[in-house]
């Protein structure tokens, strides 16, 4: 149980946070406190947790990937080209993911191969792919997506939670389980944490970037499918500037900025506390011009939590010794 | 054992003092929340005076829906005559923003077919059209009026990204004698003449609907776009005040910004429904955040009206498809051409209004098919070569 | 003659490790003294504490009879007239000589800088330094003498009576270090204390009047230059306990099977050229040069952290191909590599000793098709056993541990592993006496086993003990290949190390 705790320390404290800001918000307005409302903010983590899961592998090797609310816009565009002209939406769903594997590689290329700078090689992708988006539709939004491939997200699974709230817990539990349960995760923080002792302990750094900038972007492409499923069409402009909650998300959780640190369970928390934060000043009518206010307020409280924590730590530590 | 305890004393204590930190920022927050929303409530009682008072301070002394002299451009051909003498070869230029917007595209094809009706009348002509990608290029769309500038054209028709940021540019222009009318949505204080729909107005057209659809009962949400064009505040303004002014039992319990974004206008509207099971209407600042509405308020099977603002293609389909209720459409096709026909008439010397307003209309289901030109009466200008 | 400098029962410690123990000693004014030590005596950590880049520490430092406490180098400086000329001298690459001199104190006029004053300044110092270059050069366009005397220049400008100088040859040229010498011996005449930090025994010789060794963080003696003879320094330096440890205990199990073949091996920028060599089965190969000789580029290339011009490498017969990397040198290959820097290049920061055990051997501790914790943590605590880490704390981060545990971290990461060719960069750097005993012993323990070694070392006592052969490298070039134990001799390595040819 003590491991637990431990290992799980920032997740935990991140989790009662958000939990107050819930007692908070009820106190505030007791509507908060019901099982629709809590739907809500499930529903509402969905997109920026899966792009936030997506962002924390990037950002535990060291790296960042600007360009995912493009990819989202990208993958929203093909795949409801595709269903709009009558494909399986089966196969439309493989060829978005297919669109996240490519776009993902390629930022892999770029940052591995050509040893670009992640914030610069993905500031570049994120205005390519933009690009790509509005000449591929020309900017006009691709409209009517078949219900044949929206149900497969929106349809209600009991008590009224939809298919896209499960599609977002698998992503974190599969990301959960390479971080945690796999090689392939232990090298991701070996990279992060200290690329140049990873190579020479024989971990194929290149490779590992590869698999991270392609989980990202994938994890993008999942999400530009529930936006697609959700809002029934695509446009060449959606997810802009996603990708700064989403980093939010990850750095609330815990996740390292500078990289070799960040589970899928605190980027879960992070995204469900921005949800919740979300939703909760809509429900107690907090001014929409504040509301930009008191997230950034919110995200440097929580994010700076992270030093205090350590100092605690290292007074601790120092109290034993 | 003991060191579990203390694990554990630590954590709750570090949770609770975040907790004490969220909870203390969001309750100084709240606070200003209140304030704004009685400020709201008092500029509502205190009427449209205010309004005005608040829009010419933001914009400069200069608010085309509050303007005395306004005319529509039937008003303007029955006062200068139907006839526009246009100079032969001349050349005019449009700078607009965000052609991965539907409106804005629509706009450039009338400033086209502008161009075809005066050369069917046998007048040599030409109109340059730029437009930014995007809403964000500010600086970009700047560059586009001091390349007209530069160009030499006889005037230049401006739809500026914000109310600021075509200033400089315009000043330039006008600098070297070159006109500049201001073509809707952004306001530039400086330019020559305005031309464009009353915004105030479309939301006065939505909130009479909505009155009328709901028998003036009911709770009303507002979605607003950031406000960075005047238009935007100008929609919600004449939304809200039609409904003090006409003491309308219409009663707007929510207002909250959606960045014009579809999916975030969808996330708000989820979180309304679940929040207000009484709202019977959302009025949204524009069409692709009303879309964006229209899902959620389909996704929770909800009766709730929505109303939009632009007229957009998918607007149309969608009021047809029976899930949109209606738009305000200020049809941008015919916006260019009336932009058009006034920048001729004002390089022709003839005497024109500060601001013209452009024709639009309500748009549902009982209207929804039938041909626009119908509906706001629309005859193209009789342009003769000088 | 009045006292310089004097240290006082001074002690510093890093988490985990003593570095200095009650070091006591002076500096006289006027002299020029040198401070001589093995790597890891103790020779910079003391520096640092006197030029105030170390502010905690216990004991004192009295300057000229007054104790002294800096809060920073900068006010060393200034305040305390005592300026340290670096290894690696920090200057602005894009301004002028003058600025950099100057940077931070130039003469103002008003609020602006006076040019004028700045130039007519510098170049006076300049000039007694007899500098070819003037205050308005580029600094971008200087040599690296040019620019160790630019940093003399900055100690003269501040009027600075104590000036420390840390390696100062060790990138000059011949003609480059007559000029240092010349301008060492004008400072001495003109009463400034010099502190001379330096390898080279023969430049102490020349131009240092006393010395004071270090070893181990402890003060061993301080030695009158003309009264000593270079056996004497280096034995003080090397104590008799280090060469003792450094030996092998047990025979060498080398046999004549080549497992790895080096032919015309050849770096980027130039670093190395036209290598060959041969390691045998069972074989402890030493690599002896000077810093700079292009030894850890060689060992980089081999194991696939670095591309190779070109030349060819063949591991038990089997030539490597192009698409070579550190992966493929673990995998295929059986190579490890023990980096010099532990810090950035060998251990994982964030990550357990557990975890810095088991990375490049992941495979090993799966159930199924996951990774299994438990099987990490027992693996690494039979190591630890195995090894005599201390403390003995799987779950520790390496990061805490002190230098000689950290290399057993790392040594027990590849002892996981196949790999039978191991790489050791400089295996005792940092490390107390104690530990390297260990590790020596440790690396007897794997040619015992079968594996073949190759220890790149600067440290002459090291590679004169371990080796069974020894290579010795000259600015990337081999220039003596050492079988025979009876060429194991200081004097021999050195002159091989610093260009001497093997034929000649």
């Amino acid at each position: 149980m003590r491991n637990v705790i431990d290992k799980y320390k920032r997740e935990l404290v991140v989790l009662l946070a958000t939990l107050g800001m819930a007692v908070f918000f009820t106190i505030l307005n007791p509507a908060f406190f019901t099982w629709r409302t809590f739907l809500t903010v499930l529903q509402q983590m969905v997109l920026n947790g899966i792009l936030a899961v997506g962002m924390m592998f990037a950002i535990i090797t060291g790296g960042i990937d600007l360009s995912i609310g493009c990819t989202f816009a990208i993958t929203g565009i093909g795949v409801a080209t595709l269903t709009v002209n009558g494909v399986n939406p089966f196969l439309a769903i493989l060829f978005g993911l297919a669109i996240g594997v490519v776009l993902g590689i390629f930022n892999g290329f770029l940052v591995t191969y050509l040893k670009l700078q992640p914030f610069i090689a993905t500031l570049g992708t994120m205005s390519l792919y933009r690009g790509i988006a509005y000449v591929w539709t020309g900017g006009q939004p691709v409209t009517n997506v078949p219900d044949t491939f929206r149900n497969i997200f929106n349809g209600k699974m009991f008590a009224g939670i939809r298919f896209y709230v499960l599609v977002m817990i698998i992503v974190f539990v599969i990301a959960h389980i390479i971080l945690s349960k796999t090689r392939t995760g232990d090298y991701l923080y070996a990279v992060g944490g200290n690329e140049e002792a990873a190579k020479l302990s024989g971990v194929n750094t290149r490779k590992v970037k590869f698999i991270a900038y392609t989980i990202c972007s994938v994890c993008a492409a999942v999400a530009g499918l529930v936006m697609l499923a959700s809002l029934g069409s695509a446009e060449s402009t959606a997810g802009a500037g996603y990708e700064t909650n989403a980093i939010a998300a990850a750095a609330i959780g815990g996740t390292r900025m500078a990289g070799g640190r960040g589970t899928a369970l605190g980027t879960f928390i992070g995204a469900l506390m921005l949800a919740v934060l979300k939703v909760g000043m809509v429900v107690i009518n907090v001014d929409s011009f504040w509301q930009y206010v008191v997230t950034g307020i919110i995200i440097i409280v929580a994010s700076y939590f992270e030093f205090i924590r350590q100092d605690i730590a290292a007074f601790m530590a120092r109290k034993k010794a | 054992m003991k060191r579990k305890v203390v694990a554990l004393l630590v954590a709750a204590t570090m949770a609770m003092s975040l907790a004490a930190c969220g909870g203390s920022t969001g309750a100084a927050s709240s606070e200003p929340a209140q304030e704004t929303e009685e400020t709201a409530e008092g500029e509502a009682e205190a009427e449209a005076p205010a309004d005005d008072a608040e829009a010419t301070e933001a914009t400069g002394e200069f608010n085309p829906d509050s303007d005395p002299s306004a005319m529509t451009i039937e008003e303007v051909r029955e006062k200068n005559g139907a006839e526009v003498a246009v100079e032969n070869g001349i050349k005019l230029g449009a700078v607009q923003k965000s052609i991965s917007n539907e409106f804005w595209r629509t706009l450039q094809s009338g400033y086209e077919k502008a161009a075809e009706t005066v050369k069917a009348a046998g007048i040599e002509y030409e109109v340059t059209i730029d437009s930014t990608t995007d809403e964000g290029d500010e600086t970009g769309q700047q560059t586009m009026v001091q390349n007209q500038t530069n160009q030499g054209l006889a005037a230049i028709m401006a739809s500026p990204i914000s109310d600021s940021n075509l200033t400089q540019a315009v000043e330039e222009a006008q600098e070297a004698g070159i006109p500049v009318i201001n073509v809707n949505d952004g306001l530039i204080a400086i330019a020559d003449y305005y031309v464009g729909p009353n915004a105030y107005q479309n939301g006065q057209l939505a909130a009479e609907w909505i009155s009328n659809k709901l028998g003036d009962q009911g709770q009303v949400g507002i979605v607003i776009g950031m406000a960075k064009a005047f238009a935007a505040r100008e929609r919600t303004a004449g939304f809200e005040d039609w409904i003090t002014e006409n003491n309308s039992g219409l009663e707007v319990v929510a207002k909250q910004n959606a960045d014009w974004d579809r999916q975030k206008a969808k996330e708000l509207a989820s979180t309304w429904i679940t929040q207000y099971p009484d709202m019977k209407a959302i009025f949204c600042n524009n069409d692709d955040m009303a879309l964006g509405v229209v899902e959620a308020v389909e996704e929770a099977e909800a009766d709730i009206l929505v109303v939009g603002v632009d007229g957009i293609g998918e607007a149309y389909d969608s009021i047809r498809a029976g899930k949109l209720d209606a738009t305000v459409d200020s049809f941008p096709y015919y916006m260019a051409q009336v932009a058009t026909e006034c920048t001729l008439r004002v390089l022709a010397g003839q005497e024109m209004p500060h601001v013209v307003a452009t024709p639009q209309a309500l748009i549902d289901s009982e209207n929804v098919d039938k041909d626009a030109a119908e509906i706001i009466g629309w005859t193209d200008a009789a342009y003769v070569a000088k | 003659m009045a006292k310089a400098v004097e240290f006082v029962k001074i002690n510093k410690r890093f988490p985990g490790a003593h570095v200095l123990k009650d070091i006591s000693f002076s500096v006289e004014e006027g002299e020029v003294h040198a401070l001589l030590g093995e790597n890891g005596a103790g020779k910079s950590t003391l520096l640092n504490i006197l030029h105030g880049v170390y502010p905690e520490y216990e004991g004192d430092v009295l300057l000229h009879g007054k104790k002294v406490v800096f809060r920073d180098p900068n006010q060393a400086i200034v305040e305390g007239k005592i300026s340290k000329v670096h290894q690696e001298t920090l200057v602005v690459k894009d301004l002028t000589v003058g600025q950099n001199v100057t940077l931070g104190y130039e003469p103002k006029k008003g609020l602006l800088i006076d040019f004028g004053k700045m130039h007519r300044e510098v170049n006076a110092i300049l000039e007694e330094l007899n500098c070819t270059f003037k205050s308005e050069t580029l600094v971008a366009t200087l040599t690296s003498g040019q620019m160790q005397m630019l940093a003399i220049a900055r100690a003269l400008y501040h009027h600075s009576t104590i000036i420390s100088l840390d390696e100062p040859t060790a990138s000059l040229t011949f003609r480059e270090v007559d000029a240092l010498f010349e301008v060492i011996r004008k400072l001495k005449k003109n009463g400034v204390t010099v502190l001379y930090v330096s390898h080279r025994l023969e430049e102490i010789f020349q131009i240092c009047d006393r010395a004071s060794i270090l070893r181990d963080g402890q003060y061993i003696t301080s030695l009158n230059i003309k009264e000593t003879t270079h056996e004497e320094l280096i034995h003080a330096m090397v104590g008799r306990d280090v060469a003792a440890v450094a030996s092998r205990l047990r025979p060498s199990p080398q046999t004549d099977e080549v497992v790895l073949k080096v032919e015309n091996l050849t770096g980027l920028d130039d670093k190395f050229r036209n290598i060959n060599f041969e390691l045998h089965k069972g074989e402890i190969l030493g690599f002896y040069g000077l810093v700079g000789a292009g030894r850890t580029e060689i060992m980089r290339g081999i194991f696939g952290a670095d591309r190779l011009m070109g030349g060819t490498v063949t591991i038990h017969g089997k030539k490597i191909p192009a698409s070579w990397n550190t992966t493929k040198a673990l995998r295929e290959g059986g190579i490890g590599l023990i980096p010099e820097d532990r810090k950035t290049q060998g251990f994982l920061n964030l990550s357990t000793n557990a975890e810095n055990v088991a990375i490049s051997s992941l495979e090993k501790y799966m159930t199924g098709i996951f990774t299994d914790e438990k099987k990490k943590i027992k693996n690494a605590e039979r190591y630890f056993e195995e090894m005599d880490v201390h403390p003995r704390r799987v779950d520790y981060l390496t990061v805490n541990m002190s230098g000689g545990n950290q290399q057993k971290v790392i040594l027990a990461r590849w002892m996981s592993t196949e790999a039978d060719i191991i790489i050791f960069d400089e295996p005792t750097k940092g490390v107390d006496v104690a530990a390297k005993a260990e590790i020596y012993r440790l690396m007897e323990d794997m040619v015992a086993e079968g594996k073949s070694l190759i220890v790149v070392s600067s440290e002459l006592p090291e590679v004169m003990g371990i080796s069974d052969r020894i290579i010795v490298m000259h600015e990337g070039d081999i220039t003596a290949n050492l079988t025979d134990k009876n060429d194991f001799v200081e004097d021999t390595l050195l002159k091989y190390a610093i260009g001497g040819n093997q034929d000649a």
